[in-house]
């Protein structure tokens, strides 16, 4: 193990010099002054009475979302099943034992609660129109798609074990939902590998890249990889181009099979993170370099930021997850945003707790 | 009096082995600032409290941990260095040792947050597994078991049988 110390003491040796003292006390300071202006606020607030409801109406709120109590859930009828609006795993509210025990559940968009069985496990995600549900079943060792309103199921013919889950996955699914691309990180086994079931089929894709989008049929495939302080995004069958900005949250491939929309970020050694989303979408073309437009996204709660991306709802809007950073702020809010104008509307509120999967949604 | 009285002393004294730390976390340099400069802030937002009676580096060294644990960000950067180089002739140590140590960078790189803080508590800062169990916030058992699966990727990933 001595030699394992000395390398890693070398490594360390690599590390750059900084003088952070006077950056960390400017931060605390910024921190400080906004603590207290939230608490003077809060104050005039409470002394002006009447007068804030005026400010809350000239400012708009983030929508306020109370956490429905736990309740039960009927099991999922085998068809006859509406769209899902949003999936999500139960927080443990009892102890930390039950967690083995929690179940998935989805809320329809006519507003039905049901419970999946045991057998569903990490990952869960949706297809972008909400029909199609695509999950580990520990049973099939495998990823199985099940279509909510006929009930029929289709089974990947890539026998994976539990632990491809235990670290860090993505499980992109195509349109239909019966084209996807499987892949993890960090664990023993490293799959990158894009399942037909339609014609049965399992590629290897090449390691390290991220999915990002999956067509249907023998549609356009993207992943990227991060650099430092860029990107690759490659249109599989394409040369891949560079971008300027490290980030991994993207949008699903436009329906004009060449625009990809990103999260806008800035970089700024004053800021803790360097790297801050700063409120915009950039939306360019993954086959050919160069072509980018920045947009501001309007229509936002006050100091709500779009966080992460997904699929497109129309040729020029696409969906866009935003929140607030500060740990105490409501629900992240899903909303439909225009590209060209950066126009936004309401679609719905995320549930506040536990884990939450929005249809189609690029994680 | 100043609020901020001694903590650029204190971070003119320790902030390099923080960010040799810091460093080896995240394994990239700017994430490293980035992550050190944001637990600064921490600590100099608590300043008052931990230049009375607390512990102003173990609460800095605790808060990279965990602040690197939540990094979603750090999820997964590329290293600069492409691939390795040909091995070297035997008997030039040198270049032997530039492979291995660019090997191992890569491989802390295949690593999981939690075994990559494992492996920088335990073998870089030569930490207890209790003491590693404490920062992380996690059982010592679960140390123990980020031990053996990090050390068994380490060993798979680098060449020769180094790191045993």
């Amino acid at each position: 193990m001595n030699t394992l110390r000395d390398d890693l003491q070398a490594l360390a040796e690599e590390a750059h010099v900084v003088d952070l003292a006077t950056r960390a006390v400017r931060g605390a300071r910024r921190r400080r002054a906004t603590r207290l202006a939230v608490a003077a606020a809060a104050v005039t607030c409470l002394i002006a009475g009447g007068g804030s409801v005026l400010l809350l109406k000239a400012n708009p709120s983030p929508p306020v979302v109370l956490t429905p109590p736990e309740t039960k859930a009927p099991p999922l009828p085998a068809k006859g099943v509406a769209p899902v609006e949003q999936a999500y795993e139960p927080e443990c509210r009892i102890t930390v034992e039950t967690c083995t025990e929690r179940a998935w559940r989805i809320v329809t968009r006519d507003g039905r609660t049901y419970e999946l069985g045991e057998d569903v496990a990490r990952p869960l995600e949706v297809t972008a129109d909400g029909r199609r549900i695509a999950y580990y079943s520990s049973r099939h060792r495998a990823i199985v798609v099940r279509d909510l309103a006929s009930g029929r199921t289709w089974k990947s013919p890539l026998k994976q074990p539990a632990e491809d889950f235990s670290v860090e996955y993505a499980l992109r699914l195509s349109p239909n939902g019966l084209r996807f691309i499987v892949s993890g990180w960090g664990g023993r086994r490293q799959p990158n590998k894009l399942v037909d079931l339609e014609r049965g089929t399992v590629t290897d894709l090449r390691r390290g890249w991220w999915p990002v989008s999956v067509s249907d049929g023998s549609g356009p495939v993207v992943l990227v990889k991060p650099y430092d302080k860029s990107s690759r995004v490659w249109v599989l069958g394409q040369e891949p181009i560079t971008i300027k900005d490290f980030t991994y949250d993207y949008s699903a491939l436009a329906p004009d099979g060449r625009t990809l929309a990103r999260v806008g970020t800035t970089r700024d050694p004053d800021r803790e993170p360097m790297i801050q989303k700063d409120g915009s979408i950039v939306v360019f073309d993954a086959v050919r370099a160069g072509r980018e437009t920045r947009v501001p996204v309007s229509g936002l709660a006050e100091g709500w930021r779009p966080w992460r991306l997904g699929s497109w709802l129309n040729a020029t809007e696409v969906t866009v997850l935003a929140g607030a950073e500060s740990p105490n702020s409501p629900p992240p809010v899903a909303y439909a945003v225009d590209v060209r104008t950066g126009a936004s509307r309401e679609l719905f509120a995320l549930r506040g707790e536990g884990r939450v999967v929005v249809p189609g949604l690029v994680r | 009096m100043d609020r901020y009285e001694g903590f650029h002393e204190f971070v003119r004294a320790r902030q390099q082995s923080l960010m040799r730390t810091a460093y080896l976390l995240t394994g990239n340099p700017h994430l490293a600032e980035d992550l050190l400069q944001t637990v600064l802030i921490r600590v100099a937002s608590h300043w008052a409290k931990l230049a009375k009676g607390g512990n102003p580096e173990a609460y800095a060294r605790k808060a990279l941990v965990n602040q690197t644990l939540s990094w979603r960000r750090r999820r997964r950067v590329e290293l600069p260095g492409a691939e390795l180089p040909e091995r070297a002739e035997a008997g030039q140590s040198h270049d032997e040792v530039t492979v291995r140590r660019m090997a191992l960078r890569q491989a802390l790189a295949q690593l999981t947050p939690k075994q990559r803080a494992v492996i920088v508590l335990r073998f870089y800062e030569d930490r207890s597994e209790h003491e590693t169990a404490q920062l992380m916030g996690v059982s010592v058992g679960t140390v123990k078991s980020q031990t053996h699966y990090a050390l068994s990727k380490l060993r798979a990933l680098t060449p020769e049988e180094v790191y045993r």
